[in-house]
C-alpha cells in the first residue's frame, strides 16, 4: 500500500487528499519509509526533516477535517534542492563552505509552496553551488541516478531527479541556469521547466549567474509540472526581475491537444553529434505529434545559435566568479576542482567580452525568434544528444575533455538560458543502455501553457511518463 | 598558451584583480578563457553601435503571447 502512495502522480495525491481518501499523515509517513529505504542508496537527501513534515501533516488532517480553506498542495510532501532558504534552517548549497549557512529569509518560491499547502520533507543534495551538469560532487555526496546508480543523474539539481524519480517525493524545484532542471529531468525520466527568464521569483534562492538563473519545478507528469508552476509563479515585490504579466491558468486547457499546432524542427546546431538511437528516439516523438494532428515546419536556424552555448558558460563564469571572490581569493581548496577552475575562468574574461556576451542577446533572440516563432508556435529540439553516460574517476578532474563533455552535454540547453525561453524536457523511451531519453519543447516567451498543452499530448499518446524505475 | 603566458596571466591577476593565483591554477581556465574570449569577438564583429543590453528584456516582453499582455495586472 506504502508503495501505491508513493507511486500516485502528485495532482493525483492532492485530489486523494483534498478529498480526504487518503490522510497528509499516511501519505507523509510512505513517503518517509520510502527515503528511509532508498535515500542512502541515492544519496540524495542532505537533511531529512521527519518530525517537521509529521508535525505538518498531523496539521493538514486536522485543517482539512476542520473545514479550513485549503490551497492546491494541501498536505503534500515536497522537497526541494538545498538552495532555497528557509529562515533558521541550514541551506547547504552543495558546499563545504556554506554547509553551516543559516539564511535570515525564505525565498519567495517556498513560501509560495508553503502557502498552498505543501509539506517541505528535506533539503536534496545538489551540484556544488549549481555549477555542472552531469550530477558529480566533488566535495559533498554524488546522488545517483535511481535508472541505474552507475550513471549521472545530470545536474546541477541532482538530488531532486533522482527523489522525484524513486518515487520518495511527489515533486522538487531545481534551479536552471544553463540546463540544471532539464538535464537532470532528461537522465532521471522527469518532466522538468525552465521557465522564461523573470516568470519566477529569484528572491531567497542561491544566486549563481543573474542574468541566467531560473527558479522551476521538476515532477513526474505534465500536470504535476504545471500546478506546481501555477503555485509559484508570478510577480513579487521582493523581486524587480520578475515580469508583471499575469500568469495564466496552465491546466486550464492542458488536455486541448496539439491539432493545428505548429512544431518547428531545427535544421542546425540542437542534432549536431547526435548519437543514432537518440536521434530515432527524438524524430519518432515528431511521428506521434503529426499523427495527433500537428504541422511539422523545419527551420533553419541563425548561424548565431553556435555563439549562444559558449556565451551562456562565459556569462555564467564571470557573473560567478564575482559572487565567489572572496570564498575563491581566501578559500581555493575548500572547492572541487571542476568549480573552482570554472569559477577562476571568469576572473581571466576580458570585461569587453562580458559585455559583448550581454549586449548581443536582443540582437540574436529576435534572429531566433523570426525563424522559429513566425513560423510556428514551438520549437522541438533533442535534450542532451547522447545516452547517459557512467560516472567515471574522471568526473573529478578539471581537464580539457572533460570540460568539453560538459560543454556537449548542454549543447541543447544552454542556448535557450541565453535566449531567456522557456523549455520544457518530456521523457520519450530509453535508450540502448537502459536511460531515459528526452526531448525538449521551447516556446515563445511567457508561453509555459503551450509547452504544458504540447507536453501532456505526448504524454496521454504514449507510456514514457508514468514509467518508475525498479528500485 | 605557453608558460610565459601564464607567467604573465598570474602578474596580472596578482595586479588587477587582487587574486594570488599559481601558474598550475590558472593554466586551464585559461585555455578555454582564451577560446571563449574569441568565439564571442567573431559573434559581435559588426555589433551595431547603438545597442542597449536592456533591449533584451524588453524584446521578451514584446514577444510574449497576446491575451497575455491584453489581459493586464500580475497575478
Amino acid at each position: 500500500m506504502s508503495d501505491q502512495i508513493t507511486s500516485l502522480p502528485l495532482v493525483e495525491v492532492a485530489d486523494a487528499i483534498a478529498k480526504r481518501k487518503l490522510s497528509s499523515v499516511e501519505v507523509t509517513e510512505a513517503c518517509l519509509s520510502r527515503m528511509d529505504k532508498q535515500g542512502p542508496t541515492l544519496n540524495c537527501v542532505a537533511e531529512l526533516h521527519a518530525d517537521q513534515a509529521r508535525d505538518g501533516a498531523k496539521k493538514a488532517d486536522k485543517d482539512l477535517a476542520g473545514g479550513k480553506d485549503i490551497g492546491p498542495l494541501h498536505g503534500v510532501p515536497l522537497a526541494h534542492k538545498d538552495m532555497y532558504y528557509r529562515k533558521g534552517r541550514v541551506s547547504g548549497c552543495g558546499s563545504k563552505i556554506r554547509a553551516d549557512f543559516v539564511p535570515d529569509q525564505t525565498s519567495t518560491a517556498l513560501a509560495r509552496l508553503d502557502d498552498a499547502g505543501a509539506l517541505d520533507l528535506a533539503r536534496l543534495n545538489m551540484v556544488e553551488f549549481a555549477l555542472g551538469v552531469t550530477g558529480h560532487n566533488d566535495v559533498m555526496p554524488t546522488p545517483r541516478n535511481p535508472w541505474n546508480t552507475e550513471h549521472f543523474t545530470g545536474g546541477s539539481s541532482s538530488g531532486s531527479g533522482a527523489a522525484v524519480a524513486a518515487r520518495l517525493i511527489y515533486g522538487a524545484l531545481g534551479s536552471d541556469t544553463g540546463g540544471s532542471i532539464r538535464l537532470p529531468a532528461a537522465c532521471c525520466g522527469l518532466v522538468g521547466m525552465k521557465p522564461t527568464l523573470g516568470r519566477v521569483s529569484r528572491f531567497g534562492a542561491m544566486p549563481l549567474s543573474h542574468s541566467l538563473d531560473t527558479v522551476g519545478p521538476m515532477t513526474r507528469t505534465t500536470k504535476d509540472n504545471a500546478l506546481m508552476l501555477q503555485t509559484i509563479a508570478g510577480a513579487d515585490g521582493n523581486d524587480p526581475n520578475v515580469s508583471p504579466l499575469p500568469v495564466p491558468d496552465y491546466l486550464e486547457e492542458i488536455e486541448g491537444g496539439v491539432k493545428g499546432l505548429r512544431i518547428a524542427v531545427p535544421n542546425t546546431h540542437f542534432y549536431d553529434g547526435i548519437d543514432s538511437g537518440v536521434e530515432d528516439l527524438v524524430r519518432t516523438s515528431l511521428k506521434v505529434y503529426e499523427a495527433a494532428g500537428a504541422e511539422i515546419i523545419f527551420v533553419d536556424l541563425p548561424e548565431s545559435i553556435k555563439a549562444t552555448n559558449t556565451m551562456t558558460s562565459l556569462m555564467t563564469a564571470v557573473e560567478g566568479s564575482t559572487l565567489h571572490y572572496e570564498w575563491l581569493r581566501d578559500r581555493y581548496e575548500d572547492y572541487g576542482a571542476q568549480t573552482r577552475t570554472r569559477f577562476s575562468l571568469g576572473f581571466m574574461t576580458p570585461a569587453v567580452r562580458y559585455h559583448q556576451a550581454i549586449s548581443m542577446r536582443a540582437r540574436i533572440l529576435s534572429d531566433f525568434a523570426a525563424a522559429v516563432f513566425e513560423k510556428a508556435d514551438v520549437l522541438h529540439t533533442p535534450m542532451i544528444n547522447m545516452p547517459i553516460p557512467k560516472y567515471s574517476p574522471d568526473d573529478t578532474l578539471a581537464n580539457q575533455n572533460f570540460l568539453e563533455l560538459i560543454a556537449k552535454i548542454g549543447h541543447c540547453t544552454r542556448p535557450i538560458n541565453y535566449l531567456g525561453l522557456p523549455g520544457l524536457n518530456v521523457p520519450c523511451g530509453f535508450t540502448d543502455n537502459g536511460l531515459p531519453c528526452s526531448f525538449q519543447l521551447v516556446g515563445r516567451p511567457f508561453d509555459e501553457k503551450t509547452l504544458y498543452r504540447a507536453g501532456f499530448a505526448y504524454e496521454r499518446e504514449t507510456k514514457w511518463t508514468g514509467m518508475a524505475p525498479d528500485i | 598558451m605557453d608558460n610565459s603566458d601564464n607567467t604573465f596571466l598570474c602578474h596580472w591577476l596578482a595586479r588587477f584583480q587582487g587574486l594570488d593565483m599559481t601558474e598550475a591554477q590558472v593554466s586551464e581556465p585559461a585555455k578555454t578563457a582564451a577560446a571563449f574570449a574569441n568565439t564571442i569577438g567573431k559573434t559581435a564583429e559588426g555589433m551595431a553601435f547603438d545597442t542597449d543590453p536592456a533591449a533584451f528584456n524588453k524584446l521578451l516582453h514584446d514577444l510574449a503571447p497576446k491575451e497575455l499582455k491584453s489581459s493586464g495586472g500580475a497575478k
